[in-house]
């Protein structure tokens, strides 16, 4: 089951995250998310099979309705969005179009967009003044991705998702529609079979629309944009899955990393050229530096770190070898990417590694058990790894941690750490920008934990109801935490203050008649 | 409002139904006390017949109606009347009274009126207010009565044509004036604001909050400016119990049937919030003067209490469960009076959580609390072979002081020699009061409360029930056939008793009322 925040925020449904896709950490994967990936057993690693791929998504990480003021939230089965004003706690209810699956906010805070499965359109919300217009868009689509500025939106269909308002409509394989925020406008597009997301340059001025086959450039900056499609393989039905893209900061380079294929795909967006670059045996994952200037790939198999020049990706890359024979294949950058996290959540592998990456050598530790997933704060230098229930192989059965979850507090660019054993699974989690806490959610414990990135010690909150969701707003160091309850339960919590503060029956605000 | 909630152990607005229609009794002693007299029914007669301080009577005339029932505003001034009235469907000359018109023709008619000094307001009936509405609330200065039916009220109801069970009846008392507004289903309870601008109504699965006020945020007056719904599932009834305004007026707490949950609506943002109790809670009682407000739990030894800043609730462990909660000046008094076994009776400090501990002697099932004293009638638990407070009606009178005040006098409880048949307290200058009625006894107990020393006032008959006049006076009924009423001066101890009033019409027969015929 993918993630359906802000449903699920609803409906109550604790998520299955088994196989859920959301974005990864790296600044050039916040469109839609690592799709394609082949997620494994999230719930215990594998047992040191090599060949089992990584999870690729940064699985735990929610992303919020929120901007700095307001937390959004879609009420599908009302046809409504719920703003509640975080100082306050006042809320607000707007109608929007029928079966508002998602709702997603734009990074200047200024809108909220909803995918109105039930209408078969998109609204747009003034998050001051609720102000809300619809366009339409094409039949049956059930995924939106915002671009970062906020300018366009493209909605696409996924059928491995669950979609909740089927029309009657035709259903496409290869349309998308573009949608320009401000003013409302929707392009629809051809693209190639099987979208599975989109991928916004940092400049606003590139999209490029993945399919396994083929990429869909689209340049944001005509009148009215359109499609050019890139062919990645000469039989697009028959083309190698598509695990991994990224798009260079300035939108000049795609990189494709497909399963099964030892080469790394180069499409050079400018001349429309697409090329082959040699990478060592099994690439299992990439990563472009923060500084946007390097490419990394984890070759699982051939034990090395493979960094390409972003400006001249046929350049000789730079390769490194792991520091011992772990089979890691993720890799994530801390936030001034002076170093990087390298580690597995493929096999039941109790050890990560930590690359330095100008003096070239590795820290790596032993880990109380393996990982299942990292969370990094926003400087990088404190990670939050989230443990597998399952050991490794010979793990001793006396040892407290041993058939338990647990998560480990780790300094990155120190030695302190605080291994956490937890009364359940992880549900979700999430870090505040100014980098001093990161917050998780446990499996049916009514818990939110509070973790210092300072001193490493988390702190235990009550909440009224079992957690679903969590986050944090931009510019606060405040999480909010969506609970279990039939008329919708949130809860802000202030570190600072330790007051948590807990709204309920929200959803009965959509309901009162004015 | 709920300050009488409390004290009374019921609903506010459950207002006593004084009009127990006896055949063949030529009055009845649940008299209504207004300013301008003593309004009583005649039932045998079909007359109402206002009473008055110098002994004289008088009979309202109600347009050849028959009284059934009477509801005064809480300053006196002014009395609802629910009348009834013959109808002959046949317009022969011939007939002239009930038993002339065959039955198939004859039906009843029903109207309320609006009575003060005297005569019916405007003149006539309220124009389109049905009979049956049986439950009323008041603003602050009985200046609009909120007429709805009752949620309790059964089959025995009299529909005259139809009854919209959508609608509160809202009547301007200075002119009669009637505003209809529909509310929703079932209206149960309606609650006005401090101000008197608006009333809040609590009806199945939804509040409507009424703007009293001319146009008031874009608002017309008497109409409906929001709605709250309780549930988003059609199939699903939330039965409203309870509510209490908060903060100003700003928030309404509302409780509802079987649930721990409290609907926080705020009426200035109009917004919803819940709030989860540790159980459906029996009582609640707001302290403005704390900014909390107090919920008690019935059978669960816990006091919870919600601070209207952050509305965040402290729960506080007792040694017993209190059913009923009072607001005093020295806090919140706490005690139990639906389960037999439980008797204590706290002083609760909602700021600090702390409370003093009396007990009562029996179950107490009447408790009145004033500014320096409760007191409280106590039914007997026991045998006959029980001690002799278990075996007697007692009557407990218990010290009001802020909890942790050092020197507190303990309760004293007198036992009676029968059961009490009315209370009422009387706070002076100089000392406070109880006036005390027990069955059989043809005296009024004036109880010290202070000393718990007693007087007794001789009363010309064995007294039926004792009422507070708006004047600061007492109504005491006597057991007489003719018609007994005694005003109790308090000052002074006079009385000044009026019989013979319930001969009023005694042999007049009643005619079929409003017929051109007779006419």
């Amino acid at each position: 089951m993918r993630f359906l925040p802000l449903l699920a925020l609803s409906l109550m449904a604790c998520s299955d995250y088994s196989n859920t896709l959301a974005p990864k950490d790296g600044a050039y994967d916040t469109g839609g998310g690592a799709w394609g990936a082949d997620t494994g057993d999230q719930a215990g690693a594998g047992d040191g099979d090599d060949t089992a791929s990584e999870n690729e998504s940064d699985y735990l990480k929610l992303a919020p309705a929120a901007t700095d003021q307001y937390v959004f939230v879609a009420n599908p089965g009302r046809d409504t969005v719920t703003r509640i004003a975080v100082s306050t706690l006042d809320v607000q209810t707007v109608g929007v179009g029928r079966i508002p699956s998602t709702v997603q906010t734009t990074s200047d805070y200024r809108l909220a967009l909803t995918l109105d499965e039930g209408d078969d359109a998109v609204s747009r919300i003034y998050a001051e003044t609720l102000d809300v217009e619809q366009v339409g868009i094409r039949d049956n689509m059930n995924q939106l991705d915002l671009s970062p500025d906020g300018q366009f939106a493209m909605a696409w269909f996924d059928p491995d998702a669950e979609s909740l308002g089927t029309s009657d409509g035709v259903t496409s394989f290869n349309e998308v529609s573009f949608v320009r925020t401000d003013p409302l406008v929707h392009y629809p597009m051809a693209v190639g079979y099987g979208p599975k997301g989109v991928r916004w340059s940092d400049d606003g001025k590139r999209a490029i629309v993945v399919s396994d086959g083929s990429l869909a450039l689209v340049d944001l900056t005509a009148e009215t944009p359109k499609a050019e499609l890139i062919p990645l393989a000469d039989d697009e039905l028959d083309a190698p899955v598509a695990e991994e893209v990224v798009l260079t900061p300035d939108g000049k380079y795609a990189f494709v990393r497909q399963r099964g294929v030892e080469d790394l795909v180069v499409v050079d967006l400018d001349n429309q050229v697409v090329d082959h670059v040699t990478v060592g045996n099994d690439p299992t994952d990439m990563d472009v530096a923060p500084d946007g200037a390097s490419l990394a790939v984890v070759a699982r198999t051939a034990r090395q770190i493979w960094s390409f020049d972003v400006e001249n990706p046929y350049a000789t890359p730079a390769v490194v070898d792991f520091p011992s024979d772990s089979p890691y294949g993720s890799i994530s950058f801390g936030g001034d990417g002076s170093h990087a996290l390298l580690y597995t959540n493929a096999a039941a592998i109790d050890s990560l590694a930590i690359w330095d990456v100008d003096g070239g050598g590795f820290d790596e530790r032993t880990l109380v058990k393996p990982v299942a997933s990292i969370g990094l704060s926003p400087t990088g230098d404190t990670a939050i790894v989230f443990h597998t229930k399952t050991d490794v192989a010979d793990a001793d059965p006396k040892d407290p941690f041993y058939g338990n979850w647990a998560v480990t507090l780790m300094e990155t660019d120190g030695l302190g750490e605080n291994r956490l054993l937890l009364p359940s699974e992880p549900t979700g989690y999430t870090v505040t920008d100014d980098n001093e806490w990161g917050y998780f959610i446990l499996d049916g414990m009514q818990l939110l934990e509070a973790c210092s990135f300072e001193t490493l010690i988390p702190d235990q909150v009550s909440l009224a109801s079992v957690p679903v969701f969590v986050g944090t707003l931009p510019g606060h160091n405040a999480a909010w935490v969506s609970q279990k309850h039939d008329l919708g339960r949130l809860s802000f919590y202030d570190p600072s203050a330790r007051t948590l503060d807990t709204l309920t029956g929200f959803e009965l605000n959509s309901d009162i008649e004015h | 409002m709920l300050l009488p909630l409390l004290l009374l152990g019921c609903n506010p607005w459950d207002i006593p139904d004084v009009g127990s229609n006896s055949p063949g009794e030529l009055w009845d002693p649940a008299v209504v006390p207004a300013k301008d007299g003593v309004y009583v029914r005649l039932p045998a007669a079909g007359t109402l017949v206002r009473v008055t301080h110098d002994g004289a009577w008088s009979t309202v005339d109600l347009d050849g109606a028959r009284p059934d029932r009477l509801f005064a505003s809480p300053d006196g001034a002014s009395v609802f009347v629910d009348t009834s009235w013959d109808v002959c469907e046949d317009d022969d000359p011939a007939i002239v009274y009930p038993e002339d018109c065959p039955d198939s023709k004859l039906s009843t008619a029903t109207e309320v009126a609006l009575v003060r000094d005297g005569e019916r307001v405007g003149g006539a009936a309220l124009d389109g207010v049905s009979a049956a509405l049986d439950q009323v609330a008041w603003t602050t200065d009985s200046g609009t009565a909120a007429l709805y039916l009752s949620p309790e009220a059964g089959a025995e109801v009299v529909v005259d044509g139809y009854l919209n069970l959508n609608e509160v009846t809202f009547v301007e008392t200075a002119d009669a004036t009637v505003h209809r507004v529909s509310v929703g289903f079932a209206p149960e309870s309606v609650l006005f604001t401090g101000d008197d601008s608006r009333a809040v109504v609590l009806s199945r699965s939804q509040v409507a909050v009424v703007n009293l006020a001319n146009d008031v945020d874009g608002c017309d007056a008497w109409s409906v400016c929001v709605t709250y719904h309780l549930t988003l599932d059609a199939d699903q009834t939330v039965t409203p119990h309870d509510v209490v305004l908060v903060g100003d007026g700003r928030y309404a707490l509302v409780s509802v049937e079987s649930s721990s949950d409290v609907y926080v609506l705020d009426l200035e943002r109009e917004s919803i919030d819940l709030l989860e109790l540790v159980a459906p809670p029996s009582a609640v009682v707001d302290d403005p003067a704390n900014n909390r407000t107090v919920f008690t739990f019935g059978t669960k030894p816990m006091v919870s209490v919600l601070e209207h800043d952050f509305f965040e609730v402290q729960d506080i462990a007792t040694d017993e469960p209190e059913s009923a909660a009072a607001l005093t000046s020295s806090g919140v008094l706490l005690y139990n009076d639906a389960i037999d076994a439980y008797k204590d009776v706290l002083m609760f400090d909602p700021a600090s959580g702390d409370w003093d501990e009396q007990r009562a002697e029996n179950p107490i099932y009447d408790l009145r609390a004033g500014t320096r004293y409760a007191v409280a009638n106590e039914r007997p638990e026991g045998t006959a072979l029980s001690d002799v407070y278990d075996s007697h009606y007692v009557f407990g009178i218990f010290q009001l002081a802020p909890a942790g005040t050092e020197g507190v006098r303990d309760p004293v409880h007198l036992v009676l020699q029968s059961e009490p048949v009315g209370l009422e307290t009387l706070e002076t200058d100089s000392a406070d009061y109880a006036l005390l009625l027990l069955s059989d006894v043809d005296s009024l107990l004036k109880v010290r409360l202070d000393d718990a020393s007693a007087t007794s006032i001789d009363l010309p008959a064995a007294p039926l029930g004792i009422a507070a006049s708006p004047d600061a006076s007492f109504i005491v009924t006597g057991d007489s056939p003719m018609g007994m009423v005694s005003f109790v001066d308090p000052a002074d101890d006079s009385l000044q008793t009026v019989t013979g009033f319930a001969t009023s019409n005694f042999l007049g027969r009643p005619a079929l009322p409003r017929r051109a015929a007779s006419e």
